[in-house]
C-alpha cells in the first residue's frame, strides 16, 4: 500500500539529458504509443480490482457477522422465552399456594378466634365454679359452727330443763333445803337458761332467723 | 479501511463466542412464604400464660378462709415460693382453721401461719405445692404508677381491678409502723391480702384497707413486705381475735 499515489499527483516526467551529450531524436509525430503511456492505464484497473477484492472481504464478513449475531440472537430469544415460560409457570403455581395459604390463613384466624372466645368461656365458668365452690364451703363451715352451737345450746337447755325440774322438787318441799342453797341453786339454774336462750338467739342471727 | 476490516472481524468473533444468556435475577423461595416467624418469647409477670390461659397474677393468687372466732371470714392471699404465701394479719387472726383454695378451685392444706409485728402481714406455710408464685419488683411503686389489684372481693369471684398511687401517708388503722400506698384501685372486705401489681406484673405491695366506698385502697408497700419475708423469726403462730 505505501507504492500507492494520491489522486492529484503528477506523473514522472523524462529528465532533460545534461549538456554535452548526444541525444536520439524524438520520436516522429504518428509513431507507436510509447511505455510510459500504458503504465497511466493499467495503474487505475489494478486500483479497482484491489477495491472490489477488499470490498468484497468486507462484504463476506460482514455477511459471516450478521449470520453469527442473528444465530446468537435467534438462540438468546429461544432461551429467554423458555425462561419466562418456566418463570410464568412458576409464577402461577407460587399465586396457587398464596391463594391456598391466604385460605388457610383466614381458616386459621377463624379457628383460633373461636378458640379464644371458648378458652375465655372455659376460664370463666372455671372461675365461677371456683367461687360457688368457695362459697360452698363457706357455708358447710358456718353449717358445722352453726351445729356447733346448736349442740352447745341444746346441752345448755338440758341443764336449764334438769335444773328446773331440780328447783321445782325443791321448792314443793321447800323446809327440807337451806333457802340460801336453794336461792343459789336457782340462780345457777337461771344463767343456764340464759346462756341458752342467748345461744338460741345467736342462732337464729346466724341463720337468718328473726 | 483498516478499521472497518477490524470492526467486521471483531464483531463476528464477538458474535460466535458470546452464546450464553446473561444471569437471571434468583426466584423467591416458595418456602419462604409459608414460613412463620419464632413466636416471641414471653416475658415474665403479666402477661404469661399457663397451659389453660390464665396469667400468672391470677395463678398465684389464693382465698383464704379463716374459720374461728366463732364465725368464718374470708381474705386473700398470694404465693411468694412452692409453699409459702403472704396475706394480711387480720385475715388469719384468731384462725382455729386457715383454708386456702386456689383460682380454680384447688384445696390446700395448711402447714402453719405466722405474723409480722410491725405490718399488717402475714405468711401462711402450705403442704400442698401451690400453683405459681409471684415475681416482687425492684423498688416500691411511684406516685403516678399504674397498679394492678387481684383478688378475691366479698369472698367471691377472682377479680382484678386496675388504679393509680394517689400517695403515701400514714397508716389511718395503725395497723402498720411506716407508711402505706394509697391507691385508686377498687378494693372490698375479702380483697385484703391481695396481691398489688406493677404494668410488668410484678408485686409492689399488699392491699389491707379500703375505703367506705371502695373507691380508694390503702397497701403495705414493697418494702416492708421484703423485711418480712427476710425475716426468719416471726413464724409465731396465729395473732388472736381482733
Amino acid at each position: 500500500m505505501s507504492g500507492w499515489q494520491p489522486h492529484d499527483s503528477e506523473p514522472e516526467r523524462p529528465t532533460p539529458p545534461p549538456a554535452g551529450v548526444p541525444t536520439a531524436a524524438p520520436p516522429a509525430p504518428g509513431g507507436s504509443p510509447s511505455h510510459t503511456g500504458n503504465n497511466e492505464h493499467r495503474l487505475p484497473r489494478q486500483r479497482r480490482r484491489r477495491w472490489l477484492g477488499t470490498g468484497v472481504a468486507v462484504l463476506g464478513l460482514a455477511l459471516l457477522a450478521s449470520a453469527a449475531l442473528a444465530t446468537y440472537l435467534w438462540q438468546t430469544t429461544d432461551e429467554w422465552m423458555a425462561e419466562s415460560d418456566r418463570l410464568e409457570t412458576v409464577a402461577t403455581e407460587l399465586a396457587t399456594e398464596r391463594d391456598d395459604l391466604a385460605g388457610d390463613l383466614d381458616q386459621a384466624q377463624r379457628d383460633l378466634a373461636a378458640t379464644e372466645q371458648q378458652l375465655r368461656e372455659a376460664q370463666d365458668r372455671i372461675t365461677a365454679l371456683a367461687s360457688e365452690k368457695a362459697q360452698t364451703a363457706d357455708e358447710r363451715e358456718v353449717a358445722r359452727q352453726v351445729a356447733g352451737n346448736v349442740a352447745g345450746v341444746a346441752n345448755q337447755l338440758e341443764v336449764c330443763v334438769r335444773g328446773q325440774d331440780q328447783l321445782i322438787t325443791a321448792l314443793e318441799d321447800v323446809e327440807a333445803y337451806d333457802p340460801a342453797s336453794v336461792s343459789a341453786f336457782a340462780r345457777e339454774v337461771s344463767d343456764a337458761c340464759t346462756q341458752a336462750l342467748e345461744g338460741s338467739e345467736e342462732i337464729k342471727r346466724q341463720l337468718g332467723i328473726e | 479501511m483498516r478499521l472497518v476490516l477490524a470492526a467486521a472481524v471483531a464483531l463476528a468473533g464477538a458474535a460466535v463466542g458470546c452464546g450464553e444468556l446473561p444471569d437471571l435475577p434468583p426466584m423467591p423461595d416458595p418456602v419462604a412464604i409459608g414460613q412463620t416467624t419464632a413466636a416471641p418469647t414471653p416475658t415474665p409477670g403479666a402477661t404469661t400464660l399457663s397451659p389453660d390461659g390464665f396469667r400468672t397474677t391470677e395463678r398465684v393468687a389464693v382465698r383464704v378462709r379463716n374459720v374461728g372466732c366463732g364465725g368464718v371470714s374470708t381474705g386473700s392471699g398470694f404465693a411468694v415460693s412452692e409453699d409459702v404465701l403472704v396475706t394480711n394479719r387480720h385475715v388469719v387472726a384468731g384462725a382455729d382453721t386457715l383454708q386456702v383454695s386456689t383460682y380454680d378451685g384447688q384445696d390446700l392444706l395448711v402447714e402453719t401461719a405466722g405474723s409480722a409485728v410491725v405490718a399488717d402481714l402475714a405468711i401462711v406455710r402450705t403442704r400442698s405445692a401451690l400453683p405459681a408464685a409471684v415475681t416482687l419488683a425492684d423498688a416500691d411503686p411511684e406516685v403516678g404508677d399504674t397498679v394492678e389489684v387481684v383478688g378475691y372481693p366479698g369472698g367471691g369471684r377472682l377479680t382484678s381491678s386496675t388504679g393509680t398511687v394517689l400517695g403515701y401517708d400514714e397508716d389511718p388503722l395503725n395497723a402498720n409502723a411506716g407508711q402505706i400506698v394509697v391507691t385508686d384501685a377498687r378494693a372490698e372486705p375479702g380483697s385484703s391480702g391481695s396481691p398489688m401489681y406493677d404494668e410488668q406484673g410484678r408485686v409492689v405491695g399488699v392491699v389491707y384497707a379500703a375505703t367506705e366506698d371502695a373507691t380508694q385502697s390503702l397497701a403495705v408497700p414493697l418494702s416492708t413486705l421484703r423485711a418480712l419475708l427476710d425475716d426468719t423469726s416471726f413464724d409465731d403462730g396465729v395473732p388472736p381475735c381482733e
